[in-house]
């Protein structure tokens, strides 16, 4: 006799199992979908909303629809790019034109990098792995590291904090750099070689 | 692809942080490193993007799937009563598509039973469970009953449920509001006991030793063994280990506060309001004096943290009290 223990996330080949336990409401399968997919959908709206409160609104009605509809729910591909297109869908429905366009400006004035990042979706995703891999970096490493780019303190401030020399800080975010690069590395080799061609 | 490491990597990490602090050499000797072949400027591309990337993820650590979740839940359960309240007066062209759904229905759920039937000799039934952490949970069964579970209480039931009869297991403390069904009763087995309804709300607790099961609305059947009660609005059934099950009429106000957050007390003496808050909010309660046990209250307290009930306590009886950890400590006013 089977026993299942809900929560904890499945992995992509379980999604049968997953929409299994949405058509019928059961609160696991929408626990571990939403525990799997809330950061990175919320990263993926804020990149439109702009303000984190609204780009997690947005995602939980994205889940509360999807509840309301769990007996009609058509995935055609995955329920990853299902929850994607619906949040993207939803901006697209609860804001005015006007706010798009507006958004849509300051995309292009926003500096005018020579490397554009993508899509939003891929943008996403690389900002949860980035974060993730920082989440993984050794400790000093990595508070120096977060008290740099996360809050914003230049090295002079995080050294006096600490108690450290300058030098000591930025060989620390060296370090962090390079343990960053290595932990991406899969992805970074994606682009690599397009570069390697310029 | 080696790149071209003639340059401190410290420089470049300066270069990053602010190169107008740099020395105009030092930023000289960055640029010209960076245009000197191309692997030195995808390593450089590489490098600013993840440093910018990296600048832009803090927002993660104030994103909180576990505690946003329950909220989202709650919101669902709210959606989900709002869709199912049945609409008064339908458009006719609608009536007429729910009588085609329904016979569809009807092919469909005979085919499903029949397929079942057939399945039901090879296959083992699946077994649901759900159990409540730290806070009271919503479950929702197949038939749209809803049960409340208490904290660390526990309800399963399996894939059979509502075929003949509507079956589910629980252990702890549960408020059940089962959907009226007369074609399928509702059993709730609490080891030893069973309760059976058809459609009412009442709550279930079930300790090591006791069951207790007390009506909100509707008829309640509660049985052990051979012994059954049958058990109207207000009237409360309790199984002991090895005495006969007692009925008696409920004098507790507060037996659903674990639920709904509300405390009521109309002229309570102190002794019982002690005993409903060390309940409610799971701490340990002393009266330090005889005198204290016989003051009463009345008052209601809704949704209030344990200091703010406290505080008022004392103050309407004019006492004193001490809160050291889970300890409660209610004395009289030194002169």
């Amino acid at each position: 006799m089977k026993n299942p223990s809900p929560v904890i996330p499945l992995p992509q080949k379980q999604e049968e199992g997953i929409l299994e336990g949405l058509r019928h409401g059961r609160e696991a399968a929408y626990q571990s979908l939403f525990e799997q997919y809330y950061p990175v959908l919320t990263t993926f709206a804020l990149q439109y909303t702009r303000d984190l409160d609204a780009a997690k609104e947005l995602v939980q009605e994205v889940f509360i629809t999807l509840y309301r509809k769990r007996e009609s729910i058509k995935i055609e591909k995955s329920l990853k790019s299902y929850l994607f297109q619906a949040v993207y869908r939803r901006y697209l429905n609860t804001h005015t034109r006007e706010e798009r366009r507006q958004f849509h400006h300051q995309e292009v004035s926003k500096e005018h990098n020579s490397h554009d990042y993508a899509d939003p979706l891929e943008q996403a995703e690389s900002l949860q792995r980035i974060y993730e891999a920082v989440r993984q970096l050794p400790e000093q490493c990595q508070q120096i590291f977060t008290m740099n780019r996360f809050e914003g303190m230049n090295n002079q401030a995080i050294a006096d904090q600490l108690n450290l020399s300058k030098r000591t800080v930025e060989t620390q975010i060296s370090k962090a750099l390079k343990l960053l690069r290595q932990s991406l590395l899969p992805q970074i080799l994606l682009f690599l070689p397009l570069m390697g061609l310029m | 692809m080696e790149p071209n490491n003639s340059i401190d990597h410290l420089l470049l990490i300066r270069y990053l942080n602010a190169k107008e602090q740099l020395s105009n050499s030092e930023r000289a000797q960055v640029e010209q490193w960076i245009q000197q072949n191309s692997d030195n400027q995808a390593e450089w591309q590489s490098l600013k993007q993840l440093w910018e990337q990296a600048g832009q993820v803090n927002h993660f650590q104030q994103i909180d799937a576990q505690v946003d979740w329950s909220g989202v839940w709650a919101k669902m359960q709210v959606e989900d009563q709002s869709v199912s309240t049945p609409v008064r007066s339908l458009p006719l062209y609608q009536q007429r598509v729910w009588k085609i759904a329904a016979s569809f229905a009807l092919l469909l759920t005979a085919a499903w039973v029949f397929w079942q039937t057939w399945q039901t000799s090879s296959v083992e039934l699946a077994t649901y469970t759900f159990t409540a952490q730290d806070s009271v949970e919503v479950v929702t069964l197949p038939d749209g009953s809803q049960v409340h579970l208490n904290e660390h209480a526990r309800l399963s039931y399996q894939d059979d449920f509502g075929e003949d009869s509507r079956t589910v297991q629980l252990e702890g403390e549960g408020y059940f509001e089962v959907v009226s069904n007369p074609e399928s009763p509702f059993y709730v087995h609490t080891n030893p006991t069973t309760v059976r309804v058809v459609g009412t709300s009442f709550n279930i607790n079930s300790l090591d030793q006791t069951v207790k099961v007390t009506v909100n609305s509707g008829k309640v059947a509660f049985s052990y063994q051979k012994d059954t009660l049958m058990l109207t609005p207000d009237e409360v059934g309790l199984y002991t280990e090895g005495e006969p099950l007692q009925e008696f009429i409920n004098t507790d106000p507060n037996y659903l506060s674990w639920k709904t957050d509300i405390l009521r007390f109309d002229d309570t003496p102190l002794s019982q309001v002690a005993q409903d808050i060390t309940r409610h909010y799971e701490v340990n309660i002393q009266l330090e004096d005889e005198v204290l046990k016989e003051l009463q209250i009345t008052s209601i307290f809704q949704n209030e943290p344990l200091e703010a009930v406290l505080e008022e306590i004392s103050a309407l009886l004019d006492i004193q009290y001490t809160l050291e950890n889970n300890q409660i400590t209610f004395f009289i006013n030194n002169p």
